[in-house]
């Protein structure tokens, strides 16, 4: 079963070649760039904190990951687990596409950040990279598992997902304890919902990924 | 989609049916029993849709598919029954030997006779090749051995065959040897033009047309290569739009056409012989009957 796992993942991974996932990630990538240039003019104090809480983490990477969610998984969960034909198990398959996913949103997340320290001039210490390079592993689990999630309720489910994130993460009450963008500004240093610190944000943030892809798993017939 | 069906098969025990599928804005009702059947449709026709319903890969928004009574989906088990070759990617396995390998291990049955196949295609040389790296030639003949060496089948789906670039006239007399025990579906991209009254198709039992795109003269060459050489003669006829003349079911590489007006008889002649040769197909003999 593990090869089978591989060989999807190698596949989800071979999908996200080409122009039409390149381009859009590579213009999110050179806005970031810009983003963060815009607010070291602006201000040099932490325009590295108020570039990744605001545009990148905010906007730019929701969106590279809903790119990649919709090239590797498609608009249903069904129509991408083609090799199921062959016998395999559909759960298998998932969790190999979900592999492959995962890495290519985690990789861009990195790639995210690392343009924005570039940009900003290397401000924090290797200590505080270590730090952010965790959160973007983070951020990435949590938001690649919410588009699983979606994409495996309904059709374009991952696009929906993306809005309610949007609309609900934004605020600090109980609707946004759900929802990655509220977990994620609050580890980047901004405020939490319902005043949770950054450890409780962590651990509910890992425990939402890990339902969501739960649930997915869960909904996909064998 | 628009589709029709035609049939002559007896449909007493059918093997795999759509019960009031919803495809696009129409239902379909299509029962496939023992036998060679055929759809044909370009890509914008709903062939993929079938074909992945017809595999359980996806279900029907309203209606159900069954093969011998239970859904494919949800059923990894019943799907193991269906050998098929498909117009998506394979899994990207790091060789093609590797792939026959884990299939074989899935199904439980020996990689060896697959092996043996492509070794008596003169394709062996593929068992070393990337799965990633294949193109849609040997993606389609990989595919091929495995559905044709499948321990017990109780469905063949076969996505444009003829694409593996084999020579079509034993592509379609294995095919034929495999239907006589099972539903073989075939799938092709054809350039479509209502049959002729009277006249019959002459690629399987059961044909099920998507009715889309007038017919284009580019897209003859693959058209003729899945329908042997007599396909010729019945492309030239609708062509034209001949009335009054049939092309009758005769052995392989062997035409045998009834043509009411004798004006076409020439005409049809050296446009058949044209494409025969252009085509590289083998054929026997042109015969033209009287009609009855």
């Amino acid at each position: 079963m593990i090869a089978w796992t591989i060989a999807e993942a190698r596949l989800a991974l071979k999908e996200l070649e080409g122009r039409a996932t390149l381009v859009p990630l590579g213009a999110a990538l050179c806005l970031g760039v810009l983003v963060a240039w815009l607010e070291l003019r602006a201000a040099s104090g932490f325009a590295l904190e108020r570039s990744l809480h605001g545009p990148i983490f905010g906007l730019l990477f929701p969106l590279g990951c809903f790119v990649l969610t919709r090239k590797v998984l498609g608009p249903d969960l069904d129509r991408a687990l083609q090799s199921a034909r062959f016998g395999a198990n559909r759960r298998v398959l998932l969790a190999g596409r979900v592999c492959g996913l995962l890495v290519a949103v985690t990789a861009f997340a990195w790639s995210l950040c690392a343009v924005a320290l570039m940009a900003t001039g290397f401000p924090w210490g290797p200590l505080e990279v270590a730090r952010l390079v965790g959160v973007a592993t983070a951020a990435a689990f949590a938001h690649g598992a919410m588009m699983v999630l979606g994409v495996s309720l309904l059709r374009f489910g991952a696009g929906l997902s993306l809005f309610l994130d949007w609309l609900l993460g934004n605020g600090t009450g109980v609707l946004a304890l759900f929802w990655p963008r509220a977990h994620v500004r609050n580890l980047l240093g901004g405020e939490g919902p319902l005043g949770f610190g950054a450890g409780g944000s962590l651990a509910l943030l890992m425990a939402v990924a890990t339902s969501c892809l739960a649930v997915a798993a869960l909904r996909t017939k064998p | 989609m628009n589709a029709h069906a035609t049939s002559s098969v007896d449909h007493a025990s059918p093997l795999l049916a759509f019960e009031r599928v919803l495809l696009g804005f129409n239902t379909f009702d299509w029962k496939f029993g023992i036998g060679l059947h055929s759809l044909l449709g370009d890509e914008t026709s709903g062939t993929r849709d079938v074909f992945a319903l017809a595999h359980g890969i996806t279900v029907p928004r309203r209606g159900s598919v069954l093969l011998n009574g239970y859904s494919p989906h949800g059923r990894p088990e019943l799907r193991r029954r269906i050998a098929s070759v498909g117009p998506e990617p394979l899994p990207a396995m790091a060789s093609v030997a590797r792939l026959v390998g884990r299939i074989s291990e899935l199904h439980g049955w020996a990689a060896e006779p697959v092996i043996e196949q492509l070794d008596a295609w003169g394709r062996r040389a593929l068992l070393e090749v990337p799965v990633g790296e294949l193109d849609l030639a040997a993606r389609t003949t990989v595919q091929l051995a495995l559905a044709l060496h499948h321990r017990s089948p109780l469905l063949l789906l076969l996505w444009d065959p003829f694409a593996s670039g084999l020579d079509p006239f034993m592509l379609r007399a294995a095919l034929e040897k495999s239907a006589a025990e099972r539903p073989v579906l075939v799938f092709l991209r054809a350039p479509l033009t209502p049959p002729l009254p009277g006249s019959s198709i002459p690629f399987g039992d059961n044909q099920v047309a998507a009715t889309r795109a007038p017919s284009r003269p580019s897209r003859a060459s693959l058209w003729i290569a899945c329908n042997g050489v007599e396909g010729v003669a019945h492309y030239f006829l609708q062509q034209r739009g001949v009335c009054g003349a049939e092309v009758l079911a005769g052995e392989p590489g062997l035409v045998r056409l009834r043509v009411d007006d004798p004006l076409y008889k020439d005409e049809l002649c050296r446009n058949v012989l044209a494409f025969v040769s252009a085509n590289a197909l083998g054929l026997r003999g042109l015969r033209f009957e009287e009609d009855a």
